[in-house]
């Protein structure tokens, strides 16, 4: 096994991060399992592609363009539609956001056709050698993208009052919203927020690999595992679960093969999610 | 039925709060020992920790020959330690009886069931579902099921709370029913006539450390008990002011309201209104209604009927971030603080979201004025406060958005008595600042001595409502506390 | 779950209505339309429309001519097509009320992953089927209803072995495919044709579909100094492969993506895509019947060779069975079949005459340009010289 190996699986793990970073946020504060955040990553990929070919940007140009697009798309359905469901009962929203997750399946489909795609850059291709170790460019900017929105979510959740807004509307919203917080607006600016994050994923998956309108469900149990490892409300813990599952991945590949990639990153996940089912990497519960 | 309960040098640490700092307690067989204490004493860690709950630190449980502390928790059931906890919380949807059966499963040769079910007076309603039962019952069941697995020790974690009048000595008859039956008792208590009615010997925990032990008339004469645990004895001294103007317009007004759950009516045409600078005490019994006219006051449960204004705006369907912003703020009962949240965070969160920085730290800083404990743990989680802290940081978080009015729901409950001093002291200087109050309360005495006026529910409907000071002789609030227990009613 | 139980519902709501309005429908003897049926993926993952539109342009030009000769009488043909979206229950029951409700004379296939079952349930409703791209090898037990008239995996191994001899490579080649049964012959079948052809396998490696980070195989076929790469993958996989390749520094003198490098998607590589080498059955050089017309027709809609290709496959397959009814003189699904065992024509992939279920079309070796468009460099009538995996140095 050689360092290049081990250096691709920890910055492709930056990519997952980023994927597992949206799902956990939404989990955190809304307790629902958003099953459309595969098609939101694939959204912004697609936003990006639609800028790239139009306007000629950089996929690194359009990425804001594109989180800020999804972001919009997400905001009214959180707000008019999902959180409405809330209330109702506890698998309704689940239930939703799978529906959801179909009709942006068919809509991309619709919209994009059904042949895979990819957004071309330079450095999607480029890569350089730091002390004999061969990285690919993409994989560390997407790992650098990663850590800086992982710190800007963490630093927004910790260090200002709308972060406290938003952690308090996740632990007691009836007492949040008798203090004056519009808790249902809470709810549709993480969603927005969870989306803003799995669109920047989006945009480095298309530039890293490619997409499909059917990439959504493979891209949303990557989010999962990326979850369960890192255990909820810890956005360290993401990053952590992410370059695990990067690690995993390639390492399992070195050892056993292609074939039995997926075994192996099952079996560690299964045995995660049995002996530390509030993941590998969640702070201990103050008492 | 025979074996000495033993704790040796018992610690537990939670984070950085030491709950239990070396506790040394023997019970004797058949006897009954209560530990009281102020709130956060670690009274109720004492109790989960022997019961297997919590994993002692340090220290040793033996019951008889028995070492239990390194046992699971249904273990320690088994070898015949039970607790009852201070909320029951039965299976809803199964039948009393099998409730008690359940926990009788739970050690194979446990009493009869029925035994128990007649011992606590359960027998006439074994066949009800236990989500049927009101709050006696509720309290029955739950010691009826740490009876049923036919313990050696019964620990009771504040069974009394929250019962009053008849209710309270119906608690109590069964309490010594069951110390008749032989076996050891280990009571946590706030209530000083169980303590003094049921117990011989008193151990008094503060800190996590035992400060005092004796019988309870000793205790009584305790100075260093007197001085934790009961503060300066002056807190039943009226500051009474003089009323204010009754010719201002009513800050909130609320007019023939009706509210309830379901098929549930918990509030019928009830009116009342608080005008500016005064206090308003809302009274009645568990299930009289208070919190449903708190909830329906700042939208959390939805008016069937009647009106609500505040400051002249009717809000009566707004929902309830929007009533945040009109003058009123509302301190919960159970105080509801964000327990992962910092001290300051919570305190903030009160505040408008676009208030400018300098206005927040002036607010901050009179609420420190208030509470200055606050200031000194503002960096602290709010989950590591103790009760009494909490408490002050649910009403320092409400006084943040500057309000006129301030509605307290049962901000007293389950504070040992100095919390509460502190808690009346800082609601008097904050109504002495201009802020009406709306207090709603069960601890009748100290919620008159402050209040201009009172309203008393009772079973839903307003019994009475006039001059506080009038109250204290009037029948009707007798009549509130110690009537029938049935606490709702229905409709169809 | 859901998807399926709504297309089961769907499927089955169709099936009621035809039931209500298939009873004019006629068999042997009539002057009614000769009905076709076919059940194809319109939506969902795969969409292919291209190859519907193949069927119903060969249908409009035998309509357009007064109909198709069937046992002296001139009949029009009504082509039935249904969208199964992918869905195999779906695609099950619209064969059968295609065969026994609409009284389809004959069946067209449909493609890709659905290819097996679908022979199947023509085998047993004892109803024609060609189709295009059914590995036929993979169902010796069938029973004679079906016909593929798709290219031979061998024939185009055999070509980019020819053609990459003339490329000056070492010879050592990273075979890479997908672990699933095709993958796994595809490296069987390319491992025996590399020895033979003088080339040697220097890494072996198998990876699942959905994979995203090849940086181990790379990593091996550059220790290992293999120039060729040959990699069997489901379309979107070679994507992120292909761009690996080009960050880690490993730089191929040449490579083939078989199924991967198909997709016209791949245009959207640009210069890491072109000099891919790829196999195909129809390119617009390749002098075959009917290409200028393929080209002038659809390349507006389809400006992609990869998709007119389809449209190709689906007239060509269209044409054999039209072909053999009036061969059969009959709708009658024996004669019908029996016809089709007989054909001898040239369509637009090229001479169609079957031996055990199976003609196979010629075989044509493509390389991609950076603009997105594809040249063909073997068989080398009217084919451009090979050019060196540009994208990837």
């Amino acid at each position: 096994m050689s360092a290049d190996v081990l250096v691709a699986g920890l910055l492709s793990g930056g990519l997952y991060a980023l994927i597992g970073l949206g799902i956990s946020l939404v989990f955190g504060v809304l307790k629902v399992m958003n099953l459309m955040h595969g098609e939101l990553v694939l959204g912004g990929a697609y936003l990006a592609a639609l800028l790239v070919g139009s306007a000629g940007f950089d996929p690194l140009v359009a990425l804001p363009f594109a989180m800020l697009g999804v972001a919009l798309i997400a905001y009214p359905l959180q707000r008019y539609l999902l959180t409405g469901l809330l209330r109702a009962n506890g698998s309704a929203p689940m239930v939703a956001t799978f529906g959801l997750s179909l009709v942006a399946q068919a809509a991309l489909q619709a919209a994009f056709g059904t042949d895979p795609r990819a957004l071309s850059a330079p450095y999607a291709q480029a890569g350089f050698t730091v002390l004999g170790v061969r990285v690919q460019a993409v994989y560390a900017i997407s790992f650098a993208l990663t850590v800086v929105l992982c710190g800007v979510t963490h630093l927004v959740l910790s260090r200002t009052r709308a972060g406290s807004a938003v952690r308090a509307a996740a632990a007691d919203p009836t007492t949040a919203s008798m203090l004056g917080i519009n808790v249902g607006r809470v709810y549709a600016l993480t969603l927005a927020g969870s989306a803003a994050l799995a669109a920047a994923a989006g945009v480095m998956t298309g530039v890293a690999q490619s997409f499909t309108p059917s990439a959504g469900l493979p891209l949303l149990l990557t989010g999962f595992a990326v979850m369960a490892l890192a255990g909820i409300g810890s956005v360290g813990g993401v990053l952590l679960g992410g370059i695990t599952l990067g690690l995993l991945q390639s390492l399992s590949t070195a050892y056993f093969g292609g074939g039995w990639r997926n075994f192996v990153v099952y079996t560690v996940f299964f045995l995660a999610l049995s002996f530390r089912p509030t993941g590998l990497f969640r702070r201990v519960a103050h008492a | 039925m025979s074996g000495q309960l033993a704790v040796r040098d018992l610690h537990k640490r939670f984070g950085g709060v030491q709950a239990l700092g070396g506790v040394d307690l023997l019970v004797a067989p058949g006897e009954a020992v209560a530990v009281i204490g102020p709130n956060g004493a670690g009274k109720s860690t004492l109790l989960k920790t022997i019961a297997g709950g919590h994993r002692p630190d340090r220290g040793e449980v033996w019951l008889g020959p028995d070492r239990l502390d390194r046992l699971p928790p249904h273990r320690i059931t088994r070898s015949g330690v039970a607790l009852a906890h201070q909320v029951p919380r039965p299976f809803p949807q199964l039948t009393v009886r099998d409730n008690v059966r359940v926990a009788a499963m739970a050690r194979g040769h446990g009493a009869t069931v029925e035994q128990v079910l007649t011992l606590c007076e359960l027998d006439t309603k074994a066949d009800r579902p236990a989500a049927s039962l009101a709050v006696l019952d509720l309290k029955r069941l739950e010691v009826a099921r740490a009876l049923a697995t036919d313990p050696t020790v019964l620990m009771l974690d504040e069974v009394a709370a929250g019962l009053a009048g008849r209710e309270l000595d119906e608690a109590i008859a069964l309490i010594r029913r069951i110390h008749a039956t032989g076996r050891s008792l280990l009571l946590v208590e706030h209530i000083e006539r169980v303590v003094r009615e049921i117990v011989g010997r008193v151990l008094v925990l503060d800190w996590g450390k035992p400060i005092a032990e004796g019988t309870p008339d000793e205790i009584a004469r305790d100075n260093r008990v007197r001085e934790v645990y009961l503060g300066d004895g002056s807190a039943t001294t009226s500051s009474r002011r003089p009323a204010p103007p009754p010719a201002s317009e009513p800050l909130l007004a609320v007019h023939g309201l009706t509210a309830g759950y379901g098929d549930l009516v918990a509030l019928r045409d009830v009116s009342l209104d608080v005008r500016p600078g005064e206090i308003v005490a809302v009274l009645g019994a568990n299930g009289a209604g208070k919190s449903t006219l708190c909830g329906s006051i700042m939208g959390a449960v939805r008016v069937r009927g009647g009106s609500v204004r505040v400051g002249g705006t009717e809000i009566t369907t707004a929902p309830p971030y929007r009533r945040a912003g009109l003058g009123m703020a509302y301190c919960p009962e159970g105080r509801r603080v964000f327990a992962e949240l910092t001290v300051r965070e919570n305190l903030q969160l009160g505040a408008p979201l676009r208030l400018a920085p300098q206005q927040l730290r002036e607010r901050l800083a009179e609420v420190y004025d208030i509470f200055p404990v606050l200031a000194e743990r503002g960096a602290q989680l709010a989950g590591t406060l103790s009760g009494g802290q909490q408490q002050m940081l649910a009403v320092g978080r409400a006084l943040m958005s500057r309000p006129r009015l301030l509605i307290c729901d049962e901000i007293s409950l389950g504070l040992a008595p100095v919390a509460v001093d502190t808690l009346y002291r800082a609601l008097t200087q904050i109504n002495d600042r201009g802020v009406a109050i709306l207090l709603v309360e069960q601890n009748v005495h100290r919620c008159l001595a402050l209040a201009d006026r009172a309203c008393v529910l009772s079973r839903g409907r307003l019994s009475y409502a006039g001059p506080a000071a009038d109250l204290l002789h009037d029948d009707r609030l007798d009549e509130a506390y110690f009537g029938t227990s049935d606490d709702h009613e229905t409709t169809t | 779950m859901i998807r399926r139980i709504v297309a089961t519902a769907l499927a089955v709501t169709t099936t009621v209505g035809l039931t209500a309005c298939g009873s004019n429908s006629s068999s042997e003897g009539s002057t009614d339309a000769v009905v076709i049926g076919a059940s194809m993926m319109l939506s969902g993952q795969t969409n292919l429309e291209t190859i519907r539109d193949g069927y119903q342009w060969a249908v409009d030009e035998a309509n357009a001519a007064g109909g198709i000769d069937v046992g002296g009488a001139k009949r029009k043909v009504t082509l039935k097509i249904l969208d199964n979206r992918g869905d195999t229950n779906t695609m099950v029951q619209q064969v059968r009320s295609l065969a026994l409700q609409d009284k389809a004379a004959a069946l067209l296939g449909s493609c890709c992953q659905q290819n097996i079952d679908m022979s199947a349930q023509a085998d047993s409703l004892k109803t024609p089927l060609v189709m295009g791209a059914l590995p036929i090898e993979l169902r010796p037990d069938g029973k004679g209803y079906v016909w593929d008239s798709f290219q031979s995996l061998v024939d185009g191994a055999g070509g980019f072995f020819q053609v990459a001899a003339t490329a000056g490579t070492n010879k050592k080649i990273l075979l890479i495919t997908n672990n699933d049964s095709q993958g796994k012959s595809t490296a069987d079948l390319y491992k025996g044709l590399a020895g033979k052809a003088g080339f040697t396998v220097a890494v072996s490696t198998d990876a699942p579909a959905g994979t995203t980070d090849y940086s181990d195989a790379i990593g091996k076929a550059k220790a290992a100094g293999a120039e060729v790469v040959i990699a069997s993958m489901t379309p979107p996989d070679c994507f992120a492969m292909w761009k690996q390749m080009k960050a880690l520094a490993y730089t191929p003198k040449l490579a083939i993506g078989l199924q991967c490098a198909q997709t016209p998607g791949w245009a959207s590589l640009g210069a890491v895509g072109a000099g891919t080498l790829v196999q195909m059955s129809w390119i617009r050089t390749s002098g075959l019947p009917k290409a200028d017309e393929v080209v002038s027709k659809y390349s507006a809609k389809y400006p992609n060779d990869n998709d007119l290709s389809s449209v190709a496959l689906g007239y060509h397959e269209a044409t054999i069975l039209l072909a053999a009814i009036t061969k059969a003189g009959s709708t009658d699904h024996e004669k019908v079949n029996a016809a089709i065992g007989q054909t001898d024509l040239s369509s637009a992939l090229g001479k169609v005459s079957f031996a055990g279920g199976k003609s196979a079309t010629p075989s044509f070796v493509g390389q991609w340009n950076a603009d997105g468009t594809i040249t063909q460099v073997w068989p080398k009538q009217g084919a451009s010289a090979l050019k060196s995996l540009s994208g990837l140095a």
